[in-house]
């Protein structure tokens, strides 16, 4: 048990600065999930904290110690890898006790701590079978099971799930979650996917180009997204977005000229733009009112999934598409128009300049968390 | 059994053996002819008497003519066979004279019998001749010798491979700065051949004083720049997080080589453990400036003794070639199923 301190940690490929002063705490016991795209340095990150790479700047504490110069062994972590890296030649039964060994356990305590791993991960009858012989959910758990044995301070997932088909996703991951609440120790999890950081996290960092764009629990990230970039990348489908200059801020309102929706009343404080600065609003697909409303939407194409319904379409006068979203089974057909609203509290605005978030007033961002 | 039947008998064609089933039995017929025809022949002319093995037409199989003793005859008599009015009569020759052969019957040799020669045929049955095998085991140090060079190649094997195993573990897991410039000399020491480094060669054992000893021959044929790059290909086919789990494991480098990466490369390990048997086996030249007394020879040196300046005796000689066969073959035998999979997973072909 042990919490994780990265303090402003720089790492360079040769010319390429993949990881940019990141500073990051994680709580000890806390599941803390990084998510971005493909690229943006997560896995790097993770195996920065797991010592396989050398940072190239700033410290790495595990509990108080400063482990930035110590080997992975010595950082008493353990790893999940995407790949599973199982040792193709050695039984399940050997592949668990190999890290045991090398710390050199006697025998009996190995045993126990095997067959209590084994136990706990439903292994018992495979601990014979070389790797080959199992099937991808199989290996899955000998690769957890692999970390457990180890009773390390902290747990590390690379990408762990990315293997398994989705059904077996959705069952590995509840069993994830199941084992952090179990073992109540830290977890670091990377993953490019949204659902699983949103499902599994205390807390989610999401990372762009090598910076941390934000750090949150789920349901921060997704009412109140620190910039342009973490609105678009968390939740799904994806926000939608529109240009927006600023026509008024008198009399405590801020009203926008919005491409596509005319005049609009924006949720924010009036001191906080300037008359004709440029906007960017977001409002999610799942906050839309299909039915009544003062805007208009042609419709392209729908997605009905039998529970709700999303649509596609556009507005006048804009190239992108817009998706609305009705909770239940919803008929239309293209070239429709229909009437929908945007509650002026379901909406986002960003700064156009430098895409960060302007806080919305108060009252409004209560309601908005539901 | 029925296996190997299938096997055989496999076609390309749906309804019995097409064209290309036809082409490649031929092929690989021709090809299993040419590589075992010198081999079984000499298999069985170490099996020939001494005079038979130079004897021209020449005989496949061991034979020799029948000698008999005839009573009243001092020498033993060759066994010939005569055509007589009609009648074929196995009878003693006694001398030529011209044409006309002289001629007596072994049941009645009182009467002497006059063949033309044109007549007669030799009578020939198997001979084998053991000694070929056995004079040398306890005239010719064979033992001795054996022993030298079951020494000298399992030794050049095991660090051969612990050695090239070690080198290319290096060049293919670890990052560091000439990595691929090292990498390239090694392979290009490939283009030196044996003769050219012969002298340097020698005097870097002579200076080692090690002239006139097995190590001397072992030693300076360990690193192999074949073995390294063969393990080098195939170790990069063993992907990196199996390292990096077994480092996360709290392995030391040295236990993350002798017990993951080791025992994944033993099909590439095989390949060269044949080659390098093979090598050493049969190492002629090298043995031969190194070792001197004969207590020292390996086989290959030993059996230059029966080759002499003004005679060759080649008896000797095939015998003890079929023995020295053996060893290589076994081997061969017990490794040959990962040939194919070492080598086709390195990628030389």
């Amino acid at each position: 048990m042990a919490s994780l301190s990265i303090d402003h940690v720089v790492k360079n490929f040769g010319n390429v600065e993949v990881i940019k002063d990141v500073s990051l705490k994680v709580k000890d016991g806390e599941f803390v999930v990084l998510v971005g795209p493909s690229g943006c340095g997560k896995s790097t990150l993770l195996r920065l904290i797991a010592g396989l790479e050398d940072v190239t700047k700033g410290d790495i504490f595990v509990g108080d110690e400063n482990v930035t110069r110590r080997s992975p062994a010595q950082r008493r972590i353990a790893m999940v890898f995407q790949s599973y890296a199982l040792y193709p030649h050695m039984s399940v039964r050997k592949n668990l006790a190999f890290g045991l060994e090398n710390l050199r356990m006697d025998r009996k305590e190995i045993n126990d701590r095997v067959s209590r791993a084994a136990d706990m991960l439903g292994l018992e009858k495979l601990l014979d079978r070389r790797p080959k012989a199992l099937s991808g959910g199989q290996r899955q758990r000998v690769a957890i099971g692999r970390a457990i044995v180890r009773e390390p301070s902290m747990f590390l997932f690379d990408e762990p799930l990315s293997n398994l088909d989705a059904k077996l996703r959705v069952q590995t991951r509840g069993e994830i979650i199941k084992l952090h609440r179990q073992l109540k120790s830290t977890m670091v999890y990377v993953t490019h996917d949204q659902v699983e950081a949103m499902t599994m996290a205390d807390r989610i960092v999401v990372m762009h180009d090598g910076i941390m764009e934000q750090v949150g629990t789920p349901l921060e990230l997704f009412d109140t997204p620190a910039n342009l970039f973490v609105a678009g990348f968390i939740g799904s489908p994806k926000m939608n977005f529109f240009d927006a200059t600023v026509t008024s801020t008198s009399g405590g309102t801020v009203t926008a000229d919005t491409t596509g929706l005319g005049e609009i009343a924006l949720p924010i404080p009036s001191d906080s733009v300037k008359d004709g600065e440029k906007l960017v609003i977001g409002v999610r697909p799942s906050h839309t009112e299909v039915g009544e409303g003062p805007f208009r939407l042609t419709v392209e194409y729908q997605e009905s999934l039998g529970t709700e319904t999303f649509i596609y379409g556009r507005l006048a006068g804009v190239e992108e598409l817009i998706t609305l979203h009705v909770q239940h089974h919803y008929e239309t057909d293209s070239g429709v128009e229909l009437s929908f609203n945007l509650p002026a509290e379901r909406l986002h605005v960003f700064r156009a300049s430098d895409e960060n978030r302007i806080p919305t007033t108060t009252a409004m961002q209560k309601g908005a968390s539901q | 059994m029925s296996s190997i039947v299938n096997f055989l008998s496999r076609t390309r064609g749906k309804n019995g053996p097409d064209l290309t089933d036809w082409l490649s039995w031929f092929w690989l017929l021709v090809g299993t002819l040419i590589v075992a025809i010198p081999i079984a022949w000499a298999a069985v002319s170490s099996l020939k008497q001494p005079s038979e093995i130079q004897r021209f037409p020449p005989s496949f199989l061991p034979v020799a003519p029948v000698q008999i003793q005839v009573e009243g005859y001092d020498s033993s008599l060759g066994l010939w066979e005569a055509e007589i009015d009609g009648d074929t009569r196995e009878l003693a020759l006694i001398r030529r004279i011209g044409i006309q052969a002289q001629m007596v019957d072994p049941e009645n040799p009182g009467e002497t019998i006059n063949v033309p020669t044109s007549a007669i045929s030799p009578v020939e049955s198997l001979s084998i001749a053991p000694t070929n095998y056995t004079d040398p085991l306890e005239r010719f140090n064979f033992l001795t010798y054996l022993k030298n060079s079951v020494f000298v190649t399992t030794m050049a094997t095991i660090l051969t491979l612990l050695l090239n195993s070690m080198a290319a573990f290096a060049l293919s897991k670890y990052k560091f700065r000439g990595r691929n410039a090292m990498f390239i000399i090694i392979i290009s020491t490939l283009m030196i051949p044996l003769s050219v480094v012969i002298v340097p060669a020698f005097l870097v054992v002579v200076g080692l004083n090690m002239i006139d000893n097995l190590w001397g021959v072992i030693l300076p044929t360990i690193a192999t720049p074949t073995g390294v790059f063969l393990l080098r290909q195939y170790m990069l086919t063993i992907p990196d997080e199996l390292i990096e789990a077994a480092r996360i494991d709290a392995a030391s480098e040295f236990r993350i080589f002798w017990r993951v990466v080791l025992p994944l490369t033993a099909p590439a390990l095989a390949v060269l453990a044949i080659f390098s048997v093979i090598w050493r086996w049969n190492d002629f030249l090298w043995p031969l400036i190194v070792l001197i007394r004969p207590d020292n020879f390996t086989l290959q040196v030993g059996l230059n003794a029966f080759q002499g300046q003004f005679t060759t005796q080649w008896h000797y000689i095939l015998a003890m070639t079929m023995l020295s066969l053996a060893p290589v073959t076994v081997i061969f035998v017990f490794l040959q199923r990962y040939i194919t999979a070492g080598i086709a997973n390195t990628g030389i072909k």
